[in-house]
């Protein structure tokens, strides 16, 4: 079976500047994949090089066994899309919009569906566009991208703008997509948003496609700040260990920046008496960090 | 899929300039018939200065109905008509990408070309009821006053205004499509008409002009000719045919243009603003799109 998404050396110049260098990507079919990296990584280039807005300077693209160039249009019959920043007309209501949008789709629109999504996101479909928040906009945008149930979604920064409690609103809609079988694409620089639905993660950085693991490898190979109080001083060599580097030490208690398993580290820490044990979620920042290190080794 | 719903949806974009225009284009027509059989002995007497000449086309004298009408209404009035082609057309494809809305519309199943056609279509309906709006004035004038020209010479003039209307809304449409902002499509077509109707209105004047005056297609469009001979087809078909590939430009462009997300400028095609990003090789911002 066709992969849902599959980029083979998919390269994107702008002048003498590379934005997308050599990509080669595969999303199943049911999967929740994601795209992240920092601003200008080339994440928005990639969804709008698979939607055929942009053209690549190189490579190629499929969805659903589709070319993303020569075969556009029935690309875009497949898919869903959310931009980054959803525009919309500022003299149509969100219903006018609906019916624009779904007056071009392919596929048949169901009202009641649509109304069900409607409700779900706490949508008032009959205010002016001109009116609404950015957090409405965004909702509107994510209407659209799954107006006709599209087996393949693209979404730029799906959550942006929402509260947590819309965002998890908004994670199940993807979950009950994904178990429908459509496979979402979406791009984010917010890493516990990717932990809280993503199978697969892809990084990028400059461009350049570092790695693509599982979440919970992922997650595994990050650095993690970890912050102990012993009930005395412990030996200056007590975390000689791999991977383990130590940044601070004041008195008894001990910062220790760690790559990848805590195993280790807990040991040798067992062997003196704890008070207290506090780890931080890594920032993004410091995963992506993990990365490009590895990277340019 | 909803037939014709980008047509219905260009239109309505229009209609606000559709109908500014239609209405003031009526309100002129009206005012011009009323007010030509209380100035038509005056006119006898009247010398028109030679530097204005142009504006009577080839009817010779103000006094008669055809050089009126001419100098009156239908020698400037395509003005308004190109005016609001240039403003619909240069929105069509770089105002709504500047809107962010071209995003919208490119994400669905739509050929560009097709949304290139539609548009056109819709735009060339405005720009046609727009003309039309005249007639209304024409006619309602025509039933309180007398002037010697029939409303079938009348309707041929007002079809004339459209071939040259038509061509620059086609230059706006290709222009929009084919360069990177609205205000520099608008900024050449606008040129363009300029300079254009300049040199058809002074090349009377010069012999040395006559050849460059029929490059003007305001020439072409002689609007006198029409109300005393008829409609001419050779010139409104070349006038149309030459119109008809500055839509098919249109088309073409589309097809080629790489979609920014927003507004951008010139720079896009350079790809400026080099910067270094801690950690990474030299790199460049694409301006107007946000590029993750």
């Amino acid at each position: 079976m066709e992969p849902a998404i599959l980029t083979e050396g998919l390269t994107k110049d702008y002048g003498s500047h590379r934005a997308l260098d050599g990509l080669d990507l595969r999303v199943e079919r049911g999967e929740i994949f994601g795209f992240l990296g920092p601003n200008g990584a080339g994440k928005t280039t990639t969804i709008r090089l698979l939607l055929d807005l942009i053209r690549p300077t190189a490579g190629r693209a499929t969805i659903l066994g589709l070319d993303c160039q020569r075969q556009s249009h029935l690309v875009r019959a497949v898919t869903g899309y959310l931009p980054g920043d959803p525009r919309f007309y500022p003299n149509l209501t969100g219903r006018e919009t609906v019916e624009l949008i779904a007056g071009l789709r392919s596929r048949p629109v169901d009202a009641t569906y649509v109304a069900s999504l409607a409700d779900a996101l706490d949508l008032d479909l009959s205010r002016p566009v001109s009116v609404l928040s950015k957090g409405n906009r965004q909702k509107l945008g994510i209407v659209l991208a799954l107006l006709d149930r599209p087996d393949v979604l693209l979404l730029d920064e799906p959550t942006s703008g929402l509260d947590p409690l819309m965002q998890q609103v908004v994670w199940d809609l993807l979950r009950r997509e994904a178990e429908r079988g459509a496979a979402v694409f979406f791009s984010s620089h917010v890493m516990s948003e990717v932990e809280q639905v993503c199978e697969r993660v892809g990084i990028l950085r400059a461009g350049r496609l570092v790695a693509v693991e599982p979440i919970t490898r992922l997650k595994g190979k990050s650095l993690r700040r970890l912050e102990i109080s012993f009930a005395q001083p412990v030996p200056a060599d007590a975390f000689r260990i791999p991977d383990v580097r130590e940044v601070r030490r004041h008195d008894t208690s001990v910062v220790l920046e760690v790559a990848g398993h805590l195993d280790e580290v807990v040991k040798a820490a067992a062997r003196y008496p704890i008070i207290d044990l506090r780890t931080e979620q890594p920032s993004l920042d410091e995963i992506l960090l993990t990365f490009y290190q590895e990277d340019s080794r | 899929m909803t037939r014709l719903g980008l047509v219905r949806k260009t239109l309505r974009d229009a209609r606000g300039a559709t109908i500014g225009i239609g209405s003031v284009i009526a309100g002129i027509a009206l005012l011009d018939v009323l007010i030509y059989p209380s100035y038509k002995d005056t006119l006898q007497d009247f010398e028109i200065p030679e530097a204005m000449k142009g504006l009577l086309g080839e009817a010779g004298s103000i006094a008669t109905p055809e050089g009126f009408l001419t100098a009156e209404f239908f020698s400037w009035v395509p003005l308004l008509l190109i005016t609001l082609a240039i403003i619909s057309g240069t929105a069509a494809f770089a105002g709504e990408e500047a809107n962010g809305t071209l995003d919208l519309l490119l994400a669905q199943p739509v050929k560009r070309w097709r949304l290139a056609v539609e548009k056109g279509l819709a735009l060339t309906i405005a720009v046609v009821l727009a003309a039309a709006a005249s007639l209304v004035g024409f006619a309602l004038g025509k039933s309180w006053a007398e002037i010697e020209v029939s409303m079938g010479r009348i309707g041929a003039a007002v079809a004339n205004m459209l071939p040259i209307s038509l061509l620059f809304l086609m230059l706006s449409l290709w222009l929009s499509a084919a360069l990177p902002t609205r205000g520099t499509a608008a900024s050449l077509v606008t040129g363009l008409v300029v300079v254009t109707y300049f040199v058809h209105l002074v090349g009377d004047l010069a012999p040395a002009l006559e050849t460059i005056r029929k490059v003007s297609p305001f020439y072409w469009a002689e609007p006198s000719l029409v109300l005393m001979n008829g409609f001419n087809w050779w010139r409104a078909g070349g006038l149309l045919a030459i119109a008809l590939a500055f839509g098919a430009l249109a088309v073409w462009s589309l097809e080629r243009r790489e979609i920014s997300q927003g507004s951008r400028d010139w720079s896009i095609r350079k790809a400026t603003t080099i910067r270094r990003a801690p950690g990474s090789e030299r790199r460049s911002e694409q301006p107007g799109t946000s590029a993750a």
